[in-house]
């Protein structure tokens, strides 16, 4: 049986090779063989959400999915929300409501919610909640998350 | 060390521990009480997928829990079950999750899972829950391992009568016989499921699919309940029922059924009905407090499926 694989993915829109252990996980592939080091290692058994990352589109955990499973997907993390290097709109949103704490639940939620705001601009209370049922945040109680996910997806009305 | 076999017989003929989805798998390998080398089914054809069988539908054992949730024919014949795979868990591990890898999944106890010590169910001398910490345990003590079985889908699955296709084997399995009676510790396995299969209905199916949690969302059931039935001229024709989280396996509930089935739907004989749902409940001292969560959970998945408009 082999014990390291060649991985050929895309990871913000940079095509990558690596020889890898056959096992590494995709968190571990993208903190510390890629040293993109912003989707984080909560829990590290797919309960909180903080390492979602978006792969050919839809959120996923990546604690929990092998590197290997990825071969040839395009893997965006909060590194490349955005094409320029500014803040995604939900970024600069959180902010503006302080839906950051400690932070450490932020990046996965800035990914499960741009992956939410890329497939409907304008979601349903109940669809952000569904999109939000993944990630886990300890601090805020999610007032200030939703009230800032609201104000992206329906500017102008109440959030 | 890892293999990736591109069909069924295949993977069946590869050695190592059988990864689809693996949100259950990741946890047990990072945490160290799962140890060995893996064989991952991510390319085998013909394991996905919902589609017409022998039985009545055939269900991928790679399908996902998502797709489960939303496919048109699960949704049409086997609403419960459609509903629990839309209920378990979080949408990502949905997504992941496999059918076959929520059938085979492990137990959630903390000390089954807790590398620093070794339970019965690894090769300890006793179940440390039995003498420990067991509020979420089995109020349904029918063998040495008091940890609830983990699979929703098992819980909704029992009550179409499914069938588990397995490598190597010739004929399909039920899923009772598959699962056990909860009295060891063998329950299912790590077999290698190819698929499941769901028994033909009659239209008009009805279903529910209720768990009693300790939050609004992604938390493990206290208790959960599955509800199929089919209601004909308000009478109900057909019923079946099931209840988990409260014993080593999922357990159907006849006494229910039975008390229901042929007769008028009567919202008065729902409440007695699911009162049944308790009977030969054996909790631990400290469980016993889930065996009062049950005749709710269970009359809320009665009032769902059978009363017009649901639960009132």
């Amino acid at each position: 049986m082999p014990t390291e694989i060649t991985l050929r993915l895309q990871i913000n829109g940079e095509q990558v090779r690596r020889i890898i252990p056959a096992n590494r996980s995709l968190l571990d592939f993208i903190r510390e063989d890629l040293r993109l080091t912003g989707s984080k290692h909560g829990c590290d058994v797919g309960d909180c959400g903080a390492c979602t990352v978006l792969v050919d589109g839809a959120p996923q955990l990546a604690c929990i999915t092998l590197a290997a499973e990825c071969e040839g997907a395009a893997i965006r993390t909060i590194e490349g929300v955005t094409d320029g290097g500014g803040l995604h709109p939900i970024q600069e949103a959180l902010h503006r409501h302080v839906g950051a704490q400690c932070g450490y639940c932020t990046p996965g939620i800035v990914m499960a919610m741009t992956s939410l705001l890329e497939a409907d601009p304008h979601p349903s209370d109940s669809a952000i909640n569904e999109a939000l049922g993944s990630n886990i945040c300890r601090c805020t109680g999610y007032t200030k998350i939703l009230a800032a996910v609201r104000e992206v997806a329906r500017p102008g009305s109440p959030s | 060390m890892i293999v990736f076999p591109r069909s069924a017989s295949e993977a069946a003929a590869a050695a190592g521990i059988v990864r689809a989805g693996g949100t259950d798998l990741q946890e047990r390998l990072h945490k160290g009480i799962t140890k060995g080398d893996l064989r991952d089914l991510r390319d085998v054809v013909g394991m996905s997928g919902v589609g017409p069988g022998p039985a009545g539908l055939r269900v991928g054992a790679r399908t996902t829990v998502a797709q489960l949730a939303v496919d048109p024919s699960i949704v049409r014949d086997h609403p419960a079950v459609a509903l629990a795979a839309g209920g378990l868990a979080t949408p990502q591990i949905r997504a992941m999750g496999t059918v076959g890898g929520n059938l085979s999944q492990h137990v959630r106890c903390a000390y089954y899972r807790d590398p620093h010590v070794t339970c019965l169910r690894r090769g300890g001398s006793a179940c440390l829950s039995r003498a420990g910490d067991h509020m979420f345990a089995s109020v349904f003590d029918l063998g040495p391992c008091v940890a609830p079985h983990p699979s929703t889908l098992a819980t909704a699955l029992l009550t179409s009568g499914a069938l588990i296709e397995l490598a190597g084997a010739d004929a399909l399995v039920p899923l009772d016989q598959w699962l056990g009676d909860g009295t060891s510790l063998t329950s299912g396995g790590d077999d290698l499921i190819v698929a499941v299969h769901l028994p033909s209905t009659s239209p008009g199916q009805v279903g529910a699919y209720v768990r009693t949690i300790a939050r609004a969302r992604a938390e493990w059931p206290v208790v959960e309940v599955a509800v199929r039935a089919r209601v004909v001229d308000g009478v109900v024709v057909e019923i079946e029922a099931a209840m988990g989280g409260v014993a080593p396996v999922p357990i159907p509930l006849p006494g229910v059924a039975d008390a229901l089935r042929g007769r008028p739907v009567d919202p008065a004989a729902l409440a007695p009905a699911a009162g049944l749902a308790t009977a030969g409940a054996n909790p631990l001292p400290g469980s016993a407090w889930k065996v009062g969560m049950i005749p709710g959970t269970v009359l809320d998945a009665l009032e769902r499926a059978l009363l017009p408009g649901g639960a009132a």
